[in-house]
């Protein structure tokens, strides 16, 4: 073949359109992408939008040489709540269904210690599937507990190989576990963070 | 008939994407035990079939047959990706609650398919139609069945409680499963009957006439 008869040839053709329609469309993304894009500040006030129905005052806490990785959760981020005086983590729960669990978790504070979980949001769940059936009633079931530390230390142990209890009543087991190691580790930060002498 | 109103009538009812194709189960076994989750990926197929449908018919003759999957493919990617942008942007909570259904809508059978059977050989214009005729096919029986899964199993309907007796189990896969065999059923029976009633009429016309003609 020579060189004129491929550029006439239906190969060419093809390998040129394909790259035509790949760059037209990755140029439109790109573009889109600088209009559309969610920053980090943007899902910040959601979160608190969501958690909280208005804003409130927070200081970021630096998490930097801090114990931050767990077993069965990495800590991203964490505030202080100033109107409160309660924290609010954001931890990546492992072990659900198609990976991580994104969670912000407001650590209730009383009297300087660690009183419990007051509520749970859901930030990010690439791949778990069915997280749509974890409902806000079902992430408040479970920081609503009548003893949530120690309901969350002992039936909602880190890692559970099997699904079971509480977990499965969502339809979303797997996603469940995901979301209550992302709890045990916000709780367990902001144990050993309030420990460590801070307030 | 009319071909635009044949082109609407097929994706609507007689070629129902969902019902009588049994085409994208994926999502609708997902979706369907929230009837917002099953009414908000109807409305994102809707609007990604059309454009897609659009797009694809307006390049066919631009795009090689040997290749034409792959540039379809690029070209549905790139629309679900625009609308995950658009959606996490203005609608984070339908965004939310789609989860990885709406990724995998780049691989939805009922958009791949459309585009391979009918926009890569008709206009721009009947494609258009026929991505909103089906996209609205598959809307109409996801919510309808997203209705009746989320009554039976959470007691409640778009999110508002209705009854306090729920069966658990019309809540998970499982019983989507039995709702959806069951509205296949039960469309499938309803369009039998309707053109089991169409045929008895042309037959009765059809006899009418030939007595017409015999007298005369």
């Amino acid at each position: 073949m020579t060189v004129k008869q491929f550029f006439k040839s239906t190969a060419f053709k093809c390998v040129v359109t394909l790259l035509g329609i790949l760059l037209v469309c990755g140029v439109f993304l790109t573009v889109m992408n600088g209009f559309l894009a969610v920053s980090d500040g943007e899902r910040f006030d959601r979160a608190i939008q969501k958690i909280y129905g208005k804003s409130v005052e927070t200081t970021e806490i630096d998490i930097s040489g801090k114990e931050t990785a767990f077993e069965y959760s990495d800590i991203l981020e964490a505030y202080k709540v100033e109107d409160d005086g309660n924290y609010l983590v954001l931890a990546a729960g492992k072990e659900g269904f198609g990976g991580v669990v994104e969670c912000w978790v407001v650590v209730k504070m009383a009297n300087g210690e660690v009183a419990g979980v007051d509520k749970v949001s859901i930030n990010k769940a690439n791949g778990e599937s069915y997280i749509s059936k974890v409902s806000q009633g079902a992430l408040d079931t479970l920081a609503q507990k009548a003893d949530p530390l120690k309901e969350l230390e002992g039936g909602y142990k880190h890692g559970v190989k099997e699904p079971g209890g509480d977990y499965v009543q969502t339809g979303a087991s797997y996603s469940m576990r995901a979301i209550s190691n992302a709890v045990n580790g916000a709780m367990e930060f902001v144990k050993s963070y309030v420990a460590g002498g801070n307030k | 008939m009319n071909k635009y109103k044949k082109i609407t009538l097929d994706g609507l009812i007689f070629q129902n994407p969902t019902l009588m194709l049994v085409l994208g189960t994926c999502p609708t076994l997902g979706l369907i035990s929230s009837a917002t989750s099953a009414a908000g990926m109807g409305l994102t197929v809707v609007v990604i079939l059309t454009l897609s449908n659009m797009i694809i018919s307006a390049l066919k003759k631009l795009i090689p047959n040997e290749v034409r999957i792959p540039c379809y493919l690029v070209v549905i990617a790139t629309l679900v990706t625009f609308a995950r942008m658009l959606l996490e942007k203005f609608v984070p909570d339908l965004y939310d609650s789609l989860g990885g259904f709406l990724a995998l809508i780049v691989v939805n059978c009922i958009i791949l398919g459309r585009a391979e059977a009918f926009a890569n050989k008709h206009t721009v214009l009947e494609s258009a139609v026929d991505g909103i005729a089906n996209g609205l096919g598959f809307t109409c029986a996801l919510t309808v069945m997203g209705i009746v899964c989320e009554f039976l199993g959470s007691g409640s309907v778009f999110g508002l409680h209705i009854m306090d007796f729920a069966i658990g189990m019309f809540a998970t896969p499982a019983g989507s499963f039995i709702i959806y065999g069951l509205s296949i059923a039960l469309f499938t029976y309803i369009i039998n009957l309707f053109e089991q009633k169409k045929r008895v009429k042309e037959n009765k016309l059809a006899r009418e006439n030939l007595l017409d003609k015999e007298a005369a």
